[in-house]
């Protein structure tokens, strides 16, 4: 019965996130397209994501459209929507506000109109620049330290609108945009009127129209035709040299001579890497291009047109482009690893896990109170789906990354709210009090928000120094020294509860005893990981920088650790930290952890600075005092309490 | 109270099994792919593109041809210009291939450049080159061919094609023809060393 009531949860939670919203053209297949970008090859829905993220702070646009009866309605506009607009439907994309711009002096420099939303389109930005450009070009040669708030928002402003240009003229090679209203004209170029022409198509006519053009150009008095010549040469002109753009690479390598080299469309033609199979290519583009510029403007022309048109054309595209791309090229495309990136980007696994660890610790804390039996099961399964989640999301990582789930810092906080969940669930598991859910949760939800900060560039997925990227001593030792990070937490929150409780009871209480047992427990576990991938770590550092131990930053922390955590254990065993002395100093444990982990890679020297990160230090200090003063408060009680005892005993 | 403990650590054992599954198989397939590409013998190196077909008009004598005539034979596509010098130095050389295998390769070289232009520039080399009698020499005058078959703008580059009507390497610039790569390559393909199917 129970069983069924739980089920039905997990069916609603997972059906809250598969709800479609009905949508002109179906992205399943374009967003799977390879591309790419930042050295991995990774879906254009990533690539997407990360654009515009980097230009509007959030991977999705709230904006509105037309509703069926011809309501205004608001709708979030996916970044896959967002970037096949900018490719297909400049115009729209030209005046969509997507720049968020907070800092007000860039916003009266650019003499814009201030708003509520921060928010610009291209064309309203774009006139302001023509002032700028020269202290703009002054501002970048300043180092960036040095530059003022207003100087830095200016150039990310800057940086981010040539972004934008780059993206969004990258099909202009092959999108046909030309075409000729005089008949004469167009028969005069070698061309047929009412037909529309790419620049590709222009090209191969490219020596007449020049010699047409000097011709032209040389006349006082021009005929409309030669008007016409005029402004479409002035267009031609203008597409075909400025807006040559290289971000959008698109097109795997077709020969084994540059095997690793991508190409944009633009790029193709220019570095000689034209094939027939290009030429294939690019009429799949052109029409994924043209069927979603009909389907989205299909009101406007009154046009009645098969709904699958563009994801037929885009699956077309995406089967040419993983499949039938000569196989003894290893161009590492990897459909199912794509399509994998597709489902990890639209879930949002970590997300799911964040919430279900809050709802959980919040049904915990309401099941003390009321309703306790029923209550506390739902949170205990909440807290399971929420380390499904982790695991899930940690799979899906490795499956997409090739790689060990530890290699980067904000992988590192993933793998460790993962060992805390199991750790947790294993000491619920055992004494089915609330303990273990209380330590997962808090410890999870936590750690996942700390992870949320660091992923916070978008690009979590990067790739990796040579050094980190050794498979198997980096699997053994960063894992081993990870689980036993993941312990320490996990012992030092069991002590903070047990402090808490030994307020109100008494030392030698089942409850107070049994939380002290699993603490000393899970102490003892992660002394015997910590030390072992300390030495671990030391074999590894012997094979790849042929040095057993350097005294590199990051060894003196793993070694502070394992130092601290022995002392602690042969405090305990010759009798100077006794009960709650030595769950004071295991509440220190969290800061040590927290200095070896992160407190490391603010100094920025060694060789383990992976995870440089600069806004972090004012928390960690904040976080170690924090600890500190929990510490002396505890003491404090627990001492003056001893003294009550000793005194109504006495 | 059992049933819920067992349930819990069947998730647990799956998520296990997952992690480990995933980083196994993963592990394996990208071992396979490394082993393989070392194992490969050299001669065994090349892509294969489906050759794509075209037909074209010489204009000298006006006769027209359609490329896959021409299968089973070593066919080079070369794309180039009167004007462009890489092209120029490129071609005595394909021009020793040609003399070298007569009957076994064929070249069609395509310029985008008027007729005229194009012959009165062979008029004035017949001589230099010595090529008149050359049976196995196509001269194309096409604006179309370079752009819409083969993705060509830029001059030189050539494209060639094995017996089975493969496009199996492409040549950018004169430098593999002045090193004599493609004529090795030529020769290869001439002496059926490259087919492995």
């Amino acid at each position: 019965m129970k069983k069924t009531k739980f089920n039905i949860l997990l069916f609603l939670i997972i059906f809250l996130f598969l709800q479609n919203i009905d949508a002109k053209v179906d992205l399943t297949y374009i967003k799977k397209i390879p591309i790419l970008h930042q050295g991995r090859v990774k879906p254009l829905d990533s690539f997407a994501r990360v654009s515009l993220l980097g230009i509007h702070g959030s991977e999705s646009v709230r904006t509105t459209a037309k509703g069926k009866n011809g309501s205004q309605i608001k709708v979030k506009m996916s970044a896959m929507d967002w970037l096949l607009e900018i490719l297909f439907d400049q115009d729209k994309a030209m005046d969509r506000k997507v720049f968020k711009i907070r800092n007000f002096e860039v916003v009266n420099a650019l003499k814009l109109k201030s708003s509520k939303k921060h928010l610009y389109s291209f064309n309203e930005i774009s006139p302001g620049f023509t002032p700028l450009f020269q202290s703009i070009n002054d501002y970048s040669n300043i180092n960036q330290k040095r530059r003022t708030p207003y100087q830095n928002h200016l150039l990310i402003l800057y940086n981010n609108m040539n972004q934008f240009f780059s993206i969004q003229t990258s099909f202009n090679i092959l999108m046909p945009y030309f075409n000729f209203k005089s008949k004469k004209l167009a028969e005069k170029l070698g061309f047929e009127i009412r037909k529309f022409y790419s620049i590709l198509d222009i090209e191969k006519n490219k020596d007449l129209i020049s010699k047409i053009r000097k011709r032209t150009s040389a006349k006082k008095r021009l005929s409309q035709d030669e008007q016409e010549f005029l402004s479409f040469y002035a267009n031609y002109e203008y597409y075909n040299f400025r807006k040559r753009s290289f971000i959008l690479k698109v097109i795997p390598p077709q020969w084994k001579q540059n095997k690793n080299e991508w190409f944009s469309p633009w790029n193709v033609i220019e570095a000689g890497a034209g094939s027939p199979e290009t030429v294939k290519l690019f009429n799949l583009w052109q029409k994924v291009g043209l069927s979603y510029k009909l389907l989205i403007n299909k009101t406007k022309y009154e046009l009645k047109l098969p709904k699958d048109l563009f994801l037929n054309a885009s699956k077309a595209l995406f089967e040419r482009v993983s499949k039938k791309i000569p196989k003894n090229i290893d161009t590492s495309i990897r459909p199912v690893a794509l399509s994998f990136e597709v489902v990890y980007n639209r879930w949002g696994f970590f997300t799911i896990a964040l919430f279900s660890f809050i709802f959980s610790f919040l049904l915990l804390a309401i099941s003390w109170t009321i309703k306790p039996k029923l209550l506390k099961t739902i949170s205990f399964w909440l807290m399971i789906l929420g380390v499904t989640m982790v695991t899930i999301g940690i799979s899906f990582r490795i499956y997409i990354m090739q790689r060990p789930p530890v290699t980067t810092l904000y992988e590192s906080i993933l793998f460790v709210v993962w060992i805390t969940g199991i750790f947790s669930l294993i000491i619920e598991k055992i004494k089915k009090n609330g303990l273990g859910i209380m330590v997962g949760t808090l410890l999870g939800a936590a750690l996942l928000l700390v992870a949320r900060g660091n992923a916070a560039d978008g690009n979590s997925m990067g790739m990796l120094a040579a050094v980190l990227n050794t498979r198997f001593w980096l699997t053994t030792h960063v894992i081993t020294i990870t689980i036993g990070y993941g312990a320490c937490f996990v012992a030092s929150v069991l002590a903070h509860i047990y402090l808490l409780n030994r307020i109100k009871l008494n030392k030698n209480d089942p409850k107070v005893k049994g939380i002290f047992d699993s603490m000393l427990g899970v102490t003892y576990f992660a002394l015997l990981f910590t030390v072992t991938g300390t030495i671990l770590g030391g074999i590894w550092a012997d094979q790849s920088w042929g040095r057993f131990w350097g005294w590199d930053p990051k060894e003196n922390g793993a070694m502070l650790i394992c130092l601290w955590v022995v002392g602690m254990l042969h405090g305990r065993i010759s009798g100077y930290l006794k009960g709650d002395s030595f769950a004071i100093t295991m509440v220190f444990t969290n800061a040590i952890v927290a200095i070896a982990w992160f407190g490391v890679n603010l100094l920025g020297v060694g060789l383990h600075s992976y995870g440089f990160t600069s806004g972090i230090l004012l928390s960690l200090f904040g976080f170690i005092l924090l600890e500190v003063v929990f510490m002396v408060v505890m003491w404090f009680i627990l001492k003056k309490k001893e003294m009550v005892g000793v005194v109504n005993n006495g | 109270m059992v049933k819920k403990t067992n349930f819990t650590f069947i998730i647990i054992a799956l998520c296990i099994l997952l992690i480990t599954t995933l980083s196994v198989v993963d592990h394996f397939s990208s071992s396979f792919s490394d082993t393989s590409a070392k194992k490969l013998p050299s001669n065994q190196d090349f892509e294969k593109h489906k050759g794509v077909n075209f037909n074209f008009v010489t204009t000298i004598d006006n006769k027209k041809f359609s490329l896959s005539q021409f299968k089973g034979k070593i066919i080079i596509v070369n794309f180039w210009a009167t004007w462009c010098k890489p092209c120029l130095t490129e071609f005595p050389i394909m021009i020793e291939i040609l003399k070298k295998f007569p009957k076994k390769v064929i070249l069609v070289a395509i310029s985008n450049q008027e007729k005229k232009i194009i012959n009165k520039f062979f008029y004035d080399r017949f001589k230099k080159w010595g090529i008149s009698k050359l049976e196995n020499m196509f001269i194309v005058s096409d604006e179309e061919l370079a752009i819409k078959k083969f993705n060509v703008m830029v001059v030189p580059e050539t494209f060639i094609y094995d017996k089975n009507f493969e496009i199996i390497h492409k040549v950018v610039g004169a430098s593999q023809w002045q090193s004599g790569e493609v004529l090795k390559l030529i020769g290869d393909l001439v002496q059926k060393k490259a087919f492995t199917q």
